[in-house]
Protein backbone atom coordinates (compact mmCIF):
# COMPACT_ATOMS: atom_id res chain seq x y z
CA UNK A 1 0.00 0.00 0.00
CA UNK A 2 1.55 3.29 -1.12
CA UNK A 3 1.69 6.36 1.13
CA UNK A 4 -0.30 9.44 0.15
CA UNK A 5 1.41 12.69 -0.85
CA UNK A 6 0.19 16.18 -0.07
CA UNK A 7 1.10 19.78 -0.77
CA UNK A 8 -0.50 22.90 0.57
CA UNK A 9 -0.40 26.37 -0.98
CA UNK A 10 -1.98 29.74 -0.25
CA UNK A 11 -3.10 32.08 -3.01
CA UNK A 12 -0.79 34.82 -1.64
CA UNK A 13 2.25 35.09 0.61
CA UNK A 14 1.13 38.34 2.26
CA UNK A 15 -2.36 39.55 3.09
CA UNK A 16 -3.96 42.74 4.24
CA UNK A 17 -6.03 42.51 7.39
CA UNK A 18 -9.49 41.26 6.50
CA UNK A 19 -8.49 39.79 3.17
CA UNK A 20 -9.72 36.30 2.18
CA UNK A 21 -7.06 33.61 2.27
CA UNK A 22 -7.48 30.59 -0.04
CA UNK A 23 -5.72 27.40 1.06
CA UNK A 24 -5.44 24.58 -1.48
CA UNK A 25 -4.36 21.12 -0.38
CA UNK A 26 -3.54 18.87 -3.28
CA UNK A 27 -3.11 15.22 -2.47
CA UNK A 28 -2.51 11.99 -4.39
CA UNK A 29 -2.16 8.31 -3.70
CA UNK A 30 -0.81 5.65 -6.05
CA UNK A 31 -3.46 3.26 -4.74
CA UNK A 32 -6.30 5.68 -5.26
CA UNK A 33 -8.75 4.60 -7.86
CA UNK A 34 -12.38 4.91 -8.55
CA UNK A 35 -14.10 1.66 -9.22
CA UNK A 36 -17.57 0.99 -10.56
CA UNK A 37 -19.61 -1.80 -9.16
CA UNK A 38 -22.56 -2.77 -11.33
CA UNK A 39 -25.19 -5.40 -11.44
CA UNK A 40 -28.80 -6.24 -12.18
CA UNK A 41 -32.01 -7.05 -10.44
CA UNK A 42 -34.27 -9.58 -12.18
CA UNK A 43 -37.88 -10.20 -11.25
CA UNK A 44 -39.75 -13.44 -11.60
CA UNK A 45 -40.99 -12.40 -15.01
CA UNK A 46 -37.46 -11.89 -16.22
CA UNK A 47 -37.58 -8.08 -16.17
CA UNK A 48 -34.18 -6.61 -15.48
CA UNK A 49 -33.18 -3.42 -13.79
CA UNK A 50 -29.58 -2.29 -14.02
CA UNK A 51 -27.77 -0.62 -11.18
CA UNK A 52 -24.28 0.69 -10.64
CA UNK A 53 -22.35 2.80 -8.20
CA UNK A 54 -18.83 4.10 -7.84
CA UNK A 55 -16.46 3.95 -4.96
CA UNK A 56 -13.09 5.50 -4.37
CA UNK A 57 -10.32 3.37 -3.02
CA UNK A 58 -7.90 5.19 -0.71
CA UNK A 59 -9.63 8.56 -1.10
CA UNK A 60 -7.52 10.23 1.59
CA UNK A 61 -8.90 12.23 4.46
CA UNK A 62 -7.71 15.84 4.71
CA UNK A 63 -7.52 17.23 8.21
CA UNK A 64 -6.25 20.51 9.61
CA UNK A 65 -4.24 19.87 12.75
CA UNK A 66 -2.98 23.42 13.40
CA UNK A 67 -5.03 26.34 12.16
CA UNK A 68 -2.55 29.19 12.71
CA UNK A 69 -5.24 30.99 14.66
CA UNK A 70 -7.68 31.07 11.75
CA UNK A 71 -10.99 29.38 11.09
CA UNK A 72 -10.72 27.43 7.84
CA UNK A 73 -13.91 26.61 5.98
CA UNK A 74 -14.02 23.85 3.37
CA UNK A 75 -15.26 25.21 0.08
CA UNK A 76 -17.77 23.63 -2.27
CA UNK A 77 -15.27 23.39 -5.13
CA UNK A 78 -13.23 20.71 -3.37
CA UNK A 79 -12.66 17.36 -5.14
CA UNK A 80 -11.33 13.92 -4.30
CA UNK A 81 -7.77 15.14 -4.84
CA UNK A 82 -8.02 18.82 -3.95
CA UNK A 83 -9.43 20.39 -0.83
CA UNK A 84 -9.97 24.15 -0.79
CA UNK A 85 -10.35 26.11 2.43
CA UNK A 86 -11.00 29.81 3.07
CA UNK A 87 -10.13 31.93 6.07
CA UNK A 88 -9.98 35.67 6.83
CA UNK A 89 -6.56 37.22 7.34
CA UNK B 1 4.76 34.01 10.79
CA UNK B 2 1.50 32.05 11.24
CA UNK B 3 1.30 28.55 9.80
CA UNK B 4 -1.54 26.21 8.92
CA UNK B 5 -0.76 22.51 8.84
CA UNK B 6 -2.53 19.21 8.58
CA UNK B 7 -2.47 15.70 7.23
CA UNK B 8 -3.86 13.47 4.54
CA UNK B 9 -4.56 9.93 5.78
CA UNK B 10 -5.29 6.92 3.56
CA UNK B 11 -7.44 3.92 4.44
CA UNK B 12 -4.46 2.07 5.88
CA UNK B 13 -3.65 4.91 8.22
CA UNK B 14 -0.65 6.15 6.24
CA UNK B 15 -0.23 9.88 6.83
CA UNK B 16 1.15 12.61 4.60
CA UNK B 17 1.72 15.89 6.46
CA UNK B 18 1.35 19.29 4.84
CA UNK B 19 1.84 22.91 5.96
CA UNK B 20 2.16 26.45 4.63
CA UNK B 21 2.71 29.89 6.12
CA UNK B 22 1.72 33.49 5.45
CA UNK B 23 2.24 37.05 6.64
CA UNK B 24 -0.25 39.80 7.34
CA UNK B 25 0.53 43.43 6.60
CA UNK B 26 -0.44 45.40 9.69
CA UNK B 27 0.85 48.75 8.48
CA UNK B 28 -1.97 51.22 9.10
CA UNK B 29 -3.47 52.61 5.95
CA UNK B 30 -3.77 56.36 6.31
CA UNK B 31 -6.26 58.53 4.53
CA UNK B 32 -4.53 60.76 1.99
CA UNK B 33 -3.26 64.15 3.07
CA UNK B 34 -2.52 66.71 0.39
CA UNK B 35 0.10 69.41 0.72
CA UNK B 36 -0.25 72.97 -0.40
CA UNK B 37 0.87 76.55 -0.07
CA UNK B 38 -0.65 79.99 0.32
CA UNK B 39 -2.03 82.39 -2.24
CA UNK B 40 -1.40 85.36 -0.09
CA UNK B 41 -2.96 88.76 -0.02
CA UNK B 42 -0.24 89.85 -2.42
CA UNK B 43 -1.45 87.53 -5.14
CA UNK B 44 -0.38 86.31 -7.59
CA UNK B 45 2.67 84.95 -5.85
CA UNK B 46 5.99 86.00 -7.27
CA UNK B 47 8.24 83.29 -8.70
CA UNK B 48 10.75 83.32 -5.87
CA UNK B 49 7.98 82.80 -3.37
CA UNK B 50 6.18 80.07 -5.23
CA UNK B 51 8.39 77.95 -7.42
CA UNK B 52 6.87 76.79 -10.67
CA UNK B 53 5.90 73.42 -9.28
CA UNK B 54 3.33 75.18 -7.12
CA UNK B 55 0.92 74.69 -9.99
CA UNK B 56 0.80 71.07 -8.93
CA UNK B 57 -0.32 71.73 -5.38
CA UNK B 58 -3.69 70.25 -4.52
CA UNK B 59 -4.42 72.57 -1.61
CA UNK B 60 -4.22 76.36 -1.55
CA UNK B 61 -4.87 78.78 1.30
CA UNK B 62 -6.50 82.03 0.15
CA UNK B 63 -7.23 85.20 2.12
CA UNK B 64 -9.73 87.08 -0.04
CA UNK B 65 -13.23 86.05 -1.08
CA UNK B 66 -12.51 86.82 -4.74
CA UNK B 67 -9.27 84.82 -4.89
CA UNK B 68 -10.53 81.23 -5.21
CA UNK B 69 -11.47 81.84 -8.84
CA UNK B 70 -7.95 83.12 -9.55
CA UNK B 71 -6.42 80.17 -7.74
CA UNK B 72 -8.26 77.69 -9.95
CA UNK B 73 -7.21 79.54 -13.07
CA UNK B 74 -3.54 79.61 -12.02
CA UNK B 75 -3.22 76.24 -10.30
CA UNK B 76 -4.95 73.59 -12.38
CA UNK B 77 -4.01 70.87 -9.92
CA UNK B 78 -5.89 72.40 -7.00
CA UNK B 79 -8.51 70.25 -5.30
CA UNK B 80 -9.37 72.35 -2.26
CA UNK B 81 -9.08 76.00 -1.32
CA UNK B 82 -9.16 77.19 2.26
CA UNK B 83 -10.51 80.72 2.35
CA UNK B 84 -11.05 83.52 4.84
CA UNK B 85 -11.47 87.24 4.34
CA UNK B 86 -10.68 89.31 7.39
CA UNK B 87 -11.16 92.55 5.48
CA UNK B 88 -14.55 91.89 3.90
CA UNK B 89 -16.24 89.42 6.24
CA UNK B 90 -17.32 90.92 9.53
CA UNK B 91 -17.20 88.19 12.14
CA UNK B 92 -20.12 89.77 14.02
CA UNK B 93 -21.95 90.95 10.91
CA UNK B 94 -24.81 88.49 11.16
CA UNK B 95 -26.89 87.89 8.05
CA UNK B 96 -24.90 90.37 5.96
CA UNK B 97 -21.74 88.37 6.52
CA UNK B 98 -23.47 85.08 5.86
CA UNK B 99 -24.96 86.45 2.64
CA UNK B 100 -21.57 87.67 1.44
CA UNK B 101 -19.99 84.27 2.03
CA UNK B 102 -22.87 82.47 0.34
CA UNK B 103 -22.50 84.87 -2.58
CA UNK B 104 -18.90 83.72 -2.90
CA UNK B 105 -20.06 80.11 -3.07
CA UNK B 106 -22.73 80.99 -5.63
CA UNK B 107 -20.21 82.72 -7.82
CA UNK B 108 -17.65 79.94 -7.47
CA UNK B 109 -20.01 77.04 -8.19
CA UNK B 110 -22.75 78.65 -10.26
CA UNK B 111 -21.16 81.72 -11.83
CA UNK B 112 -19.31 82.24 -15.06
CA UNK B 113 -16.81 79.47 -15.73
CA UNK B 114 -18.06 77.42 -12.81
CA UNK B 115 -18.18 74.17 -14.80
CA UNK B 116 -14.44 73.84 -14.22
CA UNK B 117 -14.82 74.34 -10.48
CA UNK B 118 -17.51 71.80 -9.59
CA UNK B 119 -15.07 69.22 -8.21
CA UNK B 120 -13.02 71.67 -6.15
CA UNK B 121 -13.67 72.04 -2.45
CA UNK B 122 -14.04 75.33 -0.65
CA UNK B 123 -13.19 75.25 3.02
CA UNK B 124 -14.50 78.41 4.62
CA UNK B 125 -13.79 80.12 7.90
CA UNK B 126 -15.09 83.58 8.61
CA UNK B 127 -11.91 84.79 10.26
CA UNK B 128 -8.23 83.98 9.86
CA UNK B 129 -6.66 82.86 13.17
CA UNK B 130 -9.84 83.82 14.96
CA UNK B 131 -8.62 83.02 18.46
CA UNK B 132 -5.86 85.59 18.09
CA UNK B 133 -8.66 88.17 17.87
CA UNK B 134 -10.71 86.94 20.84
CA UNK B 135 -8.17 85.86 23.43
CA UNK B 136 -10.34 85.82 26.55
CA UNK B 137 -13.87 85.82 27.83
CA UNK B 138 -17.11 84.68 26.31
CA UNK B 139 -17.41 85.07 22.57
CA UNK B 140 -19.88 87.78 21.50
CA UNK B 141 -23.37 86.48 20.84
CA UNK B 142 -23.31 88.18 17.45
CA UNK B 143 -20.24 86.15 16.55
CA UNK B 144 -22.01 82.88 17.29
CA UNK B 145 -25.07 84.05 15.35
CA UNK B 146 -22.91 84.96 12.37
CA UNK B 147 -21.27 81.54 12.46
CA UNK B 148 -24.66 79.82 12.60
CA UNK B 149 -26.12 81.85 9.74
CA UNK B 150 -23.03 81.23 7.63
CA UNK B 151 -23.15 77.51 8.33
CA UNK B 152 -26.83 77.33 7.50
CA UNK B 153 -26.37 79.37 4.34
CA UNK B 154 -23.56 77.21 3.03
CA UNK B 155 -25.46 74.04 3.92
CA UNK B 156 -28.75 75.08 2.35
CA UNK B 157 -30.67 72.51 0.37
CA UNK B 158 -32.01 72.73 -3.14
CA UNK B 159 -35.70 72.13 -3.88
CA UNK B 160 -34.92 68.46 -4.49
CA UNK B 161 -33.45 68.11 -1.02
CA UNK B 162 -29.86 67.88 -2.15
CA UNK B 163 -27.14 70.21 -0.82
CA UNK B 164 -26.68 73.29 -2.95
CA UNK B 165 -22.95 73.45 -2.16
CA UNK B 166 -21.85 69.85 -1.53
CA UNK B 167 -18.15 70.72 -1.87
CA UNK B 168 -18.16 73.37 0.88
CA UNK B 169 -17.12 72.82 4.47
CA UNK B 170 -17.24 75.40 7.24
CA UNK B 171 -14.66 75.59 9.98
CA UNK B 172 -12.80 77.56 12.58
CA UNK B 173 -9.19 78.66 12.06
CA UNK B 174 -7.40 78.29 15.39
CA UNK B 175 -3.80 78.82 16.48
CA UNK B 176 -1.52 76.56 18.42
CA UNK B 177 -0.47 79.49 20.60
CA UNK B 178 -3.98 80.43 21.76
CA UNK B 179 -5.02 76.81 22.18
CA UNK B 180 -2.04 76.14 24.44
CA UNK B 181 -1.63 79.42 26.28
CA UNK B 182 -5.10 80.95 26.55
CA UNK B 183 -7.39 77.96 26.31
CA UNK B 184 -9.20 79.04 23.17
CA UNK B 185 -10.48 75.52 22.53
CA UNK B 186 -13.12 75.46 25.28
CA UNK B 187 -13.95 79.10 24.66
CA UNK B 188 -14.82 78.38 21.03
CA UNK B 189 -16.98 75.34 21.76
CA UNK B 190 -20.03 77.53 21.50
CA UNK B 191 -19.24 77.85 17.78
CA UNK B 192 -18.64 74.14 17.17
CA UNK B 193 -22.24 73.13 16.40
CA UNK B 194 -21.81 75.25 13.28
CA UNK B 195 -18.63 73.78 11.84
CA UNK B 196 -17.57 70.80 9.73
CA UNK B 197 -13.84 71.10 10.31
CA UNK B 198 -11.01 72.46 12.40
CA UNK B 199 -8.32 74.46 10.62
CA UNK B 200 -5.26 75.96 12.19
CA UNK B 201 -1.90 77.63 12.29
CA UNK B 202 0.58 75.04 13.51
CA UNK B 203 3.76 77.12 13.83
CA UNK B 204 6.62 75.40 15.69
CA UNK B 205 6.99 77.12 19.03
CA UNK B 206 10.69 77.92 18.68
CA UNK B 207 10.77 78.86 15.02
CA UNK B 208 11.69 82.43 15.83
CA UNK B 209 14.57 81.60 18.12
CA UNK B 210 17.51 83.57 16.86
CA UNK B 211 20.14 82.82 15.64
CA UNK B 212 19.47 79.10 15.99
CA UNK B 213 16.10 77.53 15.27
CA UNK B 214 15.09 75.13 18.01
CA UNK B 215 13.81 72.05 16.20
CA UNK B 216 11.44 70.86 18.88
CA UNK B 217 9.15 67.85 19.15
CA UNK B 218 6.04 68.11 17.02
CA UNK B 219 3.80 67.20 19.89
CA UNK B 220 4.70 70.32 21.82
CA UNK B 221 2.66 72.48 19.49
CA UNK B 222 0.55 70.04 17.44
CA UNK B 223 -1.06 67.76 20.01
CA UNK B 224 -3.24 70.53 21.36
CA UNK B 225 -5.22 70.45 18.11
CA UNK B 226 -6.08 66.77 18.55
CA UNK B 227 -6.92 67.25 22.21
CA UNK B 228 -9.22 70.07 21.18
CA UNK B 229 -10.88 67.96 18.49
CA UNK B 230 -11.72 65.32 21.08
CA UNK B 231 -13.17 67.98 23.34
CA UNK B 232 -15.13 69.56 20.50
CA UNK B 233 -16.65 66.19 19.65
CA UNK B 234 -18.60 66.37 22.91
CA UNK B 235 -20.53 69.14 21.17
CA UNK B 236 -20.28 67.89 17.58
CA UNK B 237 -20.02 64.11 17.47
CA UNK B 238 -18.48 62.87 14.25
CA UNK B 239 -16.29 65.93 13.75
CA UNK B 240 -13.38 64.56 11.67
CA UNK B 241 -11.97 66.96 9.14
CA UNK B 242 -8.82 68.90 9.90
CA UNK B 243 -6.32 70.91 7.92
CA UNK B 244 -3.11 72.77 8.57
CA UNK B 245 -3.82 76.17 7.11
CA UNK B 246 -0.43 77.57 7.98
CA UNK B 247 2.93 76.26 9.11
CA UNK B 248 6.43 77.41 8.49
CA UNK B 249 9.92 77.80 9.84
CA UNK B 250 13.16 79.44 8.90
CA UNK B 251 16.04 77.31 7.77
CA UNK B 252 18.53 76.37 10.43
CA UNK B 253 20.18 79.68 11.24
CA UNK B 254 19.38 83.36 10.98
CA UNK B 255 21.37 86.53 11.15
CA UNK B 256 20.08 89.34 13.34
CA UNK B 257 18.87 91.01 10.17
CA UNK B 258 16.84 87.92 9.42
CA UNK B 259 18.88 86.77 6.46
CA UNK B 260 19.51 83.06 6.46
CA UNK B 261 22.75 81.19 6.82
CA UNK B 262 24.36 83.08 9.67
CA UNK B 263 28.09 83.01 9.13
CA UNK B 264 27.69 80.29 6.53
CA UNK B 265 26.87 77.75 9.22
CA UNK B 266 23.35 76.76 8.18
CA UNK B 267 22.62 73.06 8.23
CA UNK B 268 20.57 72.80 5.05
CA UNK B 269 19.33 69.35 5.89
CA UNK B 270 17.43 70.43 9.01
CA UNK B 271 14.35 72.16 7.69
CA UNK B 272 13.49 69.72 4.88
CA UNK B 273 13.83 66.65 7.09
CA UNK B 274 11.98 68.32 9.96
CA UNK B 275 8.98 68.96 7.75
CA UNK B 276 9.00 65.98 5.40
CA UNK B 277 10.87 63.28 7.31
CA UNK B 278 14.30 61.76 7.01
CA UNK B 279 17.67 61.84 8.69
CA UNK B 280 19.52 65.11 8.82
CA UNK B 281 23.28 65.45 8.56
CA UNK B 282 23.71 65.19 12.34
CA UNK B 283 22.14 61.73 12.28
CA UNK B 284 18.87 62.89 13.82
CA UNK B 285 15.91 61.10 12.25
CA UNK B 286 12.71 63.09 11.95
CA UNK B 287 9.30 61.55 11.42
CA UNK B 288 8.35 64.74 9.62
CA UNK B 289 5.81 67.40 10.53
CA UNK B 290 3.64 66.21 7.64
CA UNK B 291 3.78 62.57 8.68
CA UNK B 292 3.32 63.29 12.37
CA UNK B 293 0.11 65.21 11.86
CA UNK B 294 -1.30 62.80 9.34
CA UNK B 295 -0.73 60.00 11.85
CA UNK B 296 -1.99 61.87 14.89
CA UNK B 297 -5.24 62.68 13.12
CA UNK B 298 -5.69 59.04 12.20
CA UNK B 299 -5.16 58.02 15.82
CA UNK B 300 -8.27 59.90 16.87
CA UNK B 301 -10.17 58.86 13.76
CA UNK B 302 -9.88 62.34 12.30
CA UNK B 303 -8.78 63.18 8.78
CA UNK B 304 -5.95 65.61 8.15
CA UNK B 305 -7.21 66.53 4.70
CA UNK B 306 -4.34 68.84 3.71
CA UNK B 307 -1.43 70.87 5.02
CA UNK B 308 -0.47 74.27 3.62
CA UNK B 309 2.93 75.89 4.07
CA UNK B 310 2.95 79.63 4.67
CA UNK B 311 5.38 80.77 2.07
CA UNK B 312 4.91 84.52 2.45
CA UNK B 313 6.44 85.25 5.84
CA UNK B 314 8.07 88.63 5.34
CA UNK B 315 9.11 89.19 8.95
CA UNK B 316 12.91 89.50 8.61
CA UNK B 317 13.41 87.74 11.93
CA UNK B 318 11.53 84.68 10.66
CA UNK B 319 12.62 84.02 7.05
CA UNK B 320 10.26 81.16 6.28
CA UNK B 321 9.88 81.24 2.52
CA UNK B 322 10.91 78.32 0.37
CA UNK B 323 13.36 80.46 -1.51
CA UNK B 324 15.90 80.47 1.31
CA UNK B 325 16.99 76.91 0.58
CA UNK B 326 16.09 76.80 -3.09
CA UNK B 327 19.80 76.38 -3.95
CA UNK B 328 19.60 72.89 -2.40
CA UNK B 329 17.69 71.72 -5.48
CA UNK B 330 15.70 68.55 -4.92
CA UNK B 331 16.86 68.51 -1.29
CA UNK B 332 15.20 71.85 -0.60
CA UNK B 333 11.93 71.96 1.29
CA UNK B 334 9.64 73.02 -1.55
CA UNK B 335 10.07 70.03 -3.88
CA UNK B 336 9.98 67.63 -0.94
CA UNK B 337 6.80 69.28 0.38
CA UNK B 338 5.16 68.75 -2.97
CA UNK B 339 6.48 65.20 -3.38
CA UNK B 340 5.01 63.90 -0.15
CA UNK B 341 1.48 65.03 -0.98
CA UNK B 342 -0.73 62.03 -0.57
Amino acid sequence: MANPTATATLNKANYAVGETMVLTVNHADADRQTITVAGTVTDSAGNVANWSTTATIDAGVVAITSSGGKTWTLQAGSTASQSIFNAVA
Amino acid sequence: MPTVSGTVTDSSGNVAPWSTSWTVDTTPVLEPTWTGVDWSTVAPSSPDYCPTYSTAYKAIRAYRNDHPRDVVAAYPGVKVIGVTDNQNWNVTGGQATADAIVDMAIDFYEGSGSAARQGIGLDVAIQNETDNKFTSGTLPAAMVTTQRLTYEGLHQLKANGQPRFPMVDVGLDMTTYQLRVNGSGPRYKVMVPYIDAMFGSYYPIHRDDNPVVNWGDYGLYCDVFYQTMLDWRTVKPGLRKMAVWEVGSPIDRNMPSGAPNNGGTTNWTKRPTYFTGGTDSTGKTWEGFYQYNRRKAQEINAWMRYQCYWNRQDNPIIPNPFKHDAAQGTNALAPRWLAISG
